[in-house]
């Protein structure tokens, strides 16, 4: 498995850390509710197809990537850095 | 203030010479620098300024003299060979962290095969060029790896694994030099 990292390239799979998928990124606001951060903290789709997770470049560029991977083919479709662009 | 002697990372572990590939250790300074919240530009232009070299893009390695600038991570950059000064520092956090990073120079015609034992990068001429300064695993350490010509590559793993890099430089290279005798 290789992920295209934004900025250093095609990397193999063992310079990177899995850390789930990209629903951290959507923070609720502090007043949204019990069933928004209930969502937020604890359920989580398990889609058979698209999905979009967080990955660590840790033996890399050190930058956090959203990777949008199919689940069903295993294909990796992109790769995009998180910093400065939230969901 | 007292007068504090500097010492070598690899100490007697090295030079190192193994089949064709030798090792040796690069004692000089070393700063990373990022550019402060929107002064990317500024800061560019005064390292220009400075050292007469272009701010360092991804995977890029810069070189002028004995001054090597290079892509470090997403966030900054490395000078090695000189110290960053004046107006520089003004537009970029600079860390001197000489003493945390072990270097290495790796020589000969093997060398490319010796790495790719330890490192997932791919190593083929046309892919790892000159001029290229990529991140990476080296075994089981965040490693630095810059391509300074065709068959000579220059090595960094934080200080505190030093023996663990000769160990595996070591391991790689027995095992480059054991198939030279194979056929």
């Amino acid at each position: 498995m290789r992920i295209e990292c934004p900025l250093c390239g095609t990397r193999d799979r063992r310079e990177f850390y899995y850390s789930g998928h990209a629903t951290a990124l959507a923070r609720p606001a502090p007043d949204a509710g019990a069933e928004a951060w209930d969502d937020y903290l604890h359920n989580r789709e398990n889609p058979a197809g698209i999905t979009e997770d967080l990955w660590h470049h840790e033996f890399g560029c050190g930058a956090w990537l959203a990777v949008r991977r199919d689940t069903v083919s295993h294909a990796v479709i992109s790769a995009r850095l998180v910093k400065g662009n939230q969901l | 203030m007292v007068e504090l002697y500097e010492t070598s990372a690899a100490g007697a572990g090295l030079p190192l010479e193994i089949g064709t590939v030798s090792v040796r250790e690069v004692q000089a300074p070393l700063y990373l620098l990022a550019p402060y919240k929107g002064q990317a530009a500024q800061a560019a232009s005064a390292f220009n300024t400075q050292l007469g070299l272009e701010w360092p893009g991804p995977n890029e390695l810069k070189r002028k003299g004995g001054v090597h600038a290079l892509w470090f991570d997403h966030a900054h950059i490395a000078v090695a060979g000189a110290t960053p000064s004046g107006r520089l520092t003004r537009h970029a956090a600079v860390t001197d962290v000489r003493d945390g990073w072990t270097v290495l120079d790796l020589n000969g015609a093997d060398v490319r095969a010796v790495l790719a034992h330890l490192t997932p990068l791919d190593l083929r001429v046309k892919y790892f060029k000159t001029g290229m300064s990529q991140r990476s695993s080296l075994m089981h350490m965040q490693a630095v790896i810059s391509c300074l010509g065709k068959s000579r590559f220059r090595v960094m793993v934080f200080r505190s694994m030093t023996q663990t890099l000769l160990h595996d430089l070591t391991c790689a290279m027995e095992s480059v030099a054991a198939r030279a005798h194979l056929v």
